[in-house]
């Protein structure tokens, strides 16, 4: 079966849900090799002088799915790319509409967590602060026996 | 509840739906084109499993154990696809740790083994399906592949419809691309979980049920009763005759040593009991306080007036009001509690005490003596003040004595060197306890396991009296250590629940709640190890 590709240049981070992609191009006559997976498909195609090498992911429609170039080859007048799904990429309006209890988040968070990524220096920042100094009108307290001190003998 | 059913027993694929079967004709990708079902065949005996055990998908090779891949399929039916291809439907389960099936997939197979899967699809199984018996909807439709090959593609349904559709909406439901659909053909309900008849049907060894339900009856009541500072003794010495408490000046001091030594007569109506004329005073002492007194009058000892005036004391206890200290929190973060931040007060006559930020971050603490003016005995109270906590209570009670003791005698003068011996030694063992050498061998662990060090030794009496008379409170933050824009490549901590698409920027997700994505199950394998590894919404 012969298909066409739609190719493109990505610069996101793998993580990226949803990939920025530029420098679209588009490969037809592209053929499945047998035996290969949906997910890591390995594509054949015509080579017809296309600069494949400015390229690092695609779009195979038939297979609703995006993909990065992990290999291209050249052997006997074919380029041969090998593939590997982008399941962010792919599933990305999916993965959106999930709901899910949320570990860590940029923006969503609560700082009152213990983090375990927190680190601090092995010295500390002291601070003072001090109450009214209401100590400081010494007495004497003279205490005798008696009332006006008489004693009976 | 059948909480004595143990559901690793029984399987039960009670029914399948079969969605509409009406002629249908759909432009597929080389006009490739199915226009009628195809045929089908139940397997087990011409009908549809009714129930699995255990053993029988151990037998068929079609269970999970240990992390083991299963090698065969559970048969439930199997059809041609259209070029004349059997295409076998058949389930495989796991098994957990404890021995219970909790994993179920339905998988489209080549043949009767696990290695030729076209697709599976996977259902956890949780408490609710095992304890309720409920429904797992497979969904099963048909789709062309390239070449035109008719291909399953399972959905999973555990909250749609429980009853067979139309074509029409499983096209809207599930695909959302009509063009890559060309037969919905079934729905499996698979039901009867934990059916108390399949108990015991097999040889699998039972796990005892040990558990019992219990907790979750708390009254949740946070109401907080408000303690004030301790009020002062009513009942006093004072004016009972047994004693005379006066406060003279240095002055007064100094004419009544003179009055005591020059004036013999004072001690003609008490000769009898004692030696000296200091015998007749309790104690001398100083208080770095102003007690309260009444008006002048001639101080009298023994029954003879010394025409010395003096103010009587006429209140025995007093309180003294240090104020109130605002504790903010530094970075509005768990940084400012527990194990990060030490606070601690110093409290004159009674010495460094230890805090809980818990009790007072983002608040304020008052302090107040209450003070026994006869003997030096006093109380600090430090009451604990937080707005948002609604807390405002004295959590912290310690005792010390803040009078310096004037030795008149001999025997006072060698009672006060003992307790001063005894005070120095404390405070050169608190000294001590600051050894350098803990603290180097301490270098290598995190702030945490820091020591406690002490910063001064019992500060009761004479020795307090030498000391800081001011009282204050040390806190110690740590100083973070904060990579630039950490936060947007690490997140913090949240386990708030929230649906994805509300989100932007680093997530990770630690479990997920609900789901509707319709891949294979490797797919749903990585996608949910990234999510749990952190990704960019």
């Amino acid at each position: 079966m012969s298909m066409t590709i739609k190719l493109y240049h990505n610069d996101s981070d793998k993580r990226t849900v949803s990939k920025t992609l530029t420098n679209e191009g588009s490969l037809a006559g592209a053929t499945i090799i047998d035996d290969t997976s949906i997910l890591s498909p390995r594509l054949k195609v015509r080579d017809n002088g296309i600069i494949m090498v400015q390229y690092n992911y695609c779009y195979i429609a038939d297979f609703k799915r995006y993909y990065y170039i992990t290999d291209i080859s050249v052997s006997n007048g074919y380029i041969y790319i090998d593939c590997k799904v982008d399941v962010l990429m792919s599933y990305a309006a999916e993965i959106r509409a999930c709901t899910a209890v949320i570990k860590r988040q940029q923006s969503l968070c609560n700082y009152y967590l213990d983090d375990p990524l927190y680190q601090s220096y092995e010295y500390s920042r002291i601070q003072v602060k001090t109450f009214n100094n209401v100590f400081n009108n010494y007495n004497f307290i003279l205490t005798v026996s008696g009332k006006g001190g008489e004693v009976s003998a | 509840m059948s909480a004595n059913y143990d559901v690793s027993y029984f399987i039960g694929c009670t029914n399948v739906y079969h969605g509409t079967t009406d002629s249908i004709l759909i432009p597929g990708a080389n006009n490739n084109e199915i226009s009628s079902m195809p045929t089908v065949t139940y397997l087990n005996g011409g009908t549809f499993l009714s129930a699995a055990t255990v053993a029988e998908f151990r037998a068929a090779g079609a269970l999970s154990e240990n992390d083991s891949t299963p090698t065969g399929i559970l048969p439930l039916y199997v059809m041609e696809d259209n070029r004349g291809n059997d295409i076998y439907i058949g389930l495989y389960a796991s098994l957990n740790s404890s021995g219970y099936i909790n994993n179920l997939t339905l998988c489209a197979s080549k043949d009767t083994t696990y290695s030729n899967v076209y697709t599976r699809t996977s259902s956890g199984l949780s408490t609710p399906m095992i304890e309720g018996g409920e429904n797992i909807y497979f969904y099963m439709s048909l789709q062309y592949a390239s070449g035109g090959v008719l291909l399953p593609n399972f959905c999973l349904g555990r909250t749609y419809s429980r009853t067979p559709v139309s074509y029409g909406e499983w096209v809207s439901r599930w695909t959302g691309n009509p063009t890559q659909v060309g037969y919905v053909y079934s729905q499996l309900k698979i039901t009867a979980w934990a059916s108390g008849a399949s108990v015991g049907e097999d040889s699998f060894e039972k796990i005892a049920q040990t558990s019992e339900e219990g907790g979750g009856d708390g009254d949740y009541d946070t109401t907080n009763t408000t303690t004030e500072f301790p009020t002062l003794p009513t009942l006093s010495v004072i004016g009972t005759g047994l004693v005379n408490v006066w406060n003279p000046s240095a002055y007064d001091i100094s004419l009544l040593n003179n009055w005591l030594w020059r004036d013999t007569s004072i001690f003609e109506n008490a000769k009898n009991i004692i030696d000296s004329p200091l015998q007749l005073i309790t104690s001398l002492r100083i208080l770095p306080l102003s007690p309260v007194v009444g008006e002048e009058e001639h101080f009298c000892l023994a029954g003879q007036d010394s025409a010395i005036n003096m103010h009587p004391v006429t209140q025995q206890y007093i309180a003294i009001d240090c104020g109130s200290i605002a504790i903010n929190e530094y970075f509005g973060s768990a940084l400012d509690y527990g194990a990060y931040t030490k606070i601690k007060i110093f409290l004159p006559f009674i010495g460094f005490k230890e805090l809980s930020p818990d009790d007072c971050m983002g608040g304020s603490i008052a302090l107040r003596y209450n003070i026994d003016v006869v003997t030096g005995d006093c109380v600090a109270c430090i009451k604990c003040i937080r707005t948002g906590g609604g807390l405002s209570n004295v959590l912290y009670t310690y005792g010390g004595n803040m009078a310096y003791d004037v030795p008149l005698s001999s025997l006072n003068f060698s009672a006060k060197n003992k307790a001063d011996v005894a005070n120095t030694v404390g405070l050169v063992s608190g000294i001590m306890s600051q050894n350098p050498t803990s603290v180097i061998s301490s270098a290598m662990g995190i702030m945490t396991n820091k020591p406690t060090l002490e910063r001064a030794s019992d500060m009761k009496g004479n020795t307090g009296f030498l000391g800081n008379k001011q009282p204050f409170i040390v806190i110690e933050r740590p100083i973070q250590s904060l990579p630039a824009n950490s936060g947007q490549f690490f997140g913090y901590p949240s386990n708030i629940t929230s649906r994805l698409g509300d989100l932007n920027g680093y997530t990770e997700v630690d479990h997920i709640i609900e789901t509707n994505i319709h891949c294979t199950l490797d797919e749903w394998e990585e996608i949910n190890e990234l999510l749990k590894e952190g990704v960019y919404l």
